[in-house]
């Protein structure tokens, strides 16, 4: 749950300087992650990395509007490319458990293999983030001083590019034929709230 | 020695946290399930290193189940294995149950739970409150249902053996489920809601915004899950353009 970008966002921020920064990128990749239902052995976005980079790289190249557009993005398609290696860290866990239990079943060598997957995923994971800070504090600053918009522009541009997501979610939920009611009473509740606050 | 003694039952709900450890494509949570039965097939087997062996090589067949579940099939097995059923009984139970705990949970946690729990998180923080609050509202909303689940499964797994299937049914998982996903549904409501009051910041901007905001709502709605990687990809990829090409 700690890889979940809502929570990897904020504690990235904090660690680089600025936490609410952290909160932003944490909160919008969120929003794009919400509908993901990880069932099964299907490729799904390696969020947790992914999420650090963004909010990293955002607080170090200056927490603009356009370094934390440009680190948003990176993230998106970060957590991508990071589901691919998701993908071929099982594939090597296949590979270990063959090589060190084989056909024993010895209790010791599947607690070694299992040892194994476990530091080779960690190892991964700190590897996969590093390259992308790397490719973040290299790419960002130069795309970042192009970025043309405001910073209520900016989340407003990816707030409508979330609305998709959303929707799925929706779907998922059951959506609008089972429970219309209950999502246009939470609108209702949603608007009131927000604006008497 | 019974393999229900305590140390044993606490050392093997520790390692349900880890179930998902060695995932691979043969096995699948096979080895997983195998190490966290380990503390009580040791105890079971205690001297007597080739029955030992050969209960490690039964349970690294594959299997698979949703990972907060999965401690009713640890326990169902230890169970029986206590009991000395027959492997091949105990090999049938496991495929019998893999569906059940796979889709069960993926419904409950994946598609109800765990979003409902970020909703209501991502509602206080676009509603103004401190980051840490936020992030610590979602680890103990969601580790409630979390840690209640991986125990609850655990303790009815070892408590229901064979018949943990029937004990299953009783809980009825999936009103909870339903229950959850209407829940679900009214916090998205209310965030879209906050969104839109938020929105006001965007001045005349406004309208344009909210009208593309709700057809993508409605595209996501109406799509589904295939929309998911091509509008990531699409968002991404636009903010860089619009970048290098500076855009106002």
């Amino acid at each position: 749950m700690v890889s979940r970008p809502l929570v990897a966002g904020v504690i990235a921020g904090y660690l680089a300087g600025d936490a609410v920064t952290g909160l932003l990128i944490g909160s919008t990749l969120e929003l794009y992650h919400l509908a993901i239902v990880p069932a099964g052995g299907g490729r799904f976005p390696d969020t947790g990395p992914a999420t650090v980079v963004a909010a990293t790289v955002a607080v170090w190249t200056g927490g603009t509007p356009g370094a934390i557009a440009i680190a948003w993005s990176l993230g998106l398609l970060w957590g991508q490319v990071g589901g691919w290696t998701v993908g071929l860290q099982r594939r090597l866990n296949g590979v270990i458990l063959g090589r060190v239990v084989g056909e024993g079943g010895s209790p010791a060598a599947l607690e070694v293999a299992h040892s194994l997957a476990i530091l080779s995923d960690l190892t991964r994971g700190t590897f996969f983030t590093a390259v992308g800070l790397l490719i973040g504090i290299t790419v960002v600053p130069s795309l970042a001083a192009l970025w043309p918009l405001e910073l209520e522009w900016t989340v407003g541009l990816i707030l409508a590019g979330a609305s998709v997501p959303l929707g799925i979610l929706f779907k998922g939920f059951g959506g609008w034929p089972e429970h219309r009611v209950l999502f246009v009473v939470g609108l209702g509740a949603g608007l009131v709230g927000a604006y008497l606050l | 020695m019974s393999i229900l003694v305590t140390s044993a039952r606490l050392r093997t709900f520790l390692r349900t946290f880890l179930i998902q450890g060695s995932w691979n494509y043969r096995s699948l949570i096979g080895s997983g399930l195998a190490y966290t039965l380990l503390p009580m097939l040791r105890v079971k087997f205690r001297g007597e290193p080739e029955k030992l062996n050969r209960a490690v090589r039964r349970h690294l067949q594959p299997f698979n189940a949703h990972p907060y579940l999965a401690g009713i099939a640890t326990g169902a097995v230890a169970r029986l294995e206590e009991e000395g059923a027959d492997p091949e009984m105990i090999g049938r139970f496991k495929d019998a149950i893999r569906g059940s705990l796979g889709s069960l949970g993926d419904g409950l946690v994946w598609a109800g739970f765990r979003p409902l729990a970020l909703l209501l998180a991502l509602i206080i923080a676009w509603a103004g409150a401190r980051p840490y609050v936020v992030i610590t509202v979602f680890l103990i909303l969601y580790n409630i249902g979390h840690l209640w689940l991986r125990i609850w499964s655990l303790l009815i797994g070892l408590e229901g053996g064979h018949s943990v299937l029937e004990r299953l049914r009783t809980a009825d998982l999936p009103s909870l489920t339903q229950k959850t996903l209407a829940a679900g549904s009214f916090a998205l409501g209310g965030l879209i809601g906050v969104f839109v009051v938020d929105g006001r910041s965007l001045g005349a901007g406004l309208w344009p915004w909210l009208f593309a905001a709700t057809v993508g709502f409605a595209v996501g709605h109406r799509v589904g899950y295939a929309a998911w990687r091509p509008t990531a990809v699409f968002t991404a990829l636009a903010v860089l353009v619009i970048s290098i090409l500076g855009l106002a």
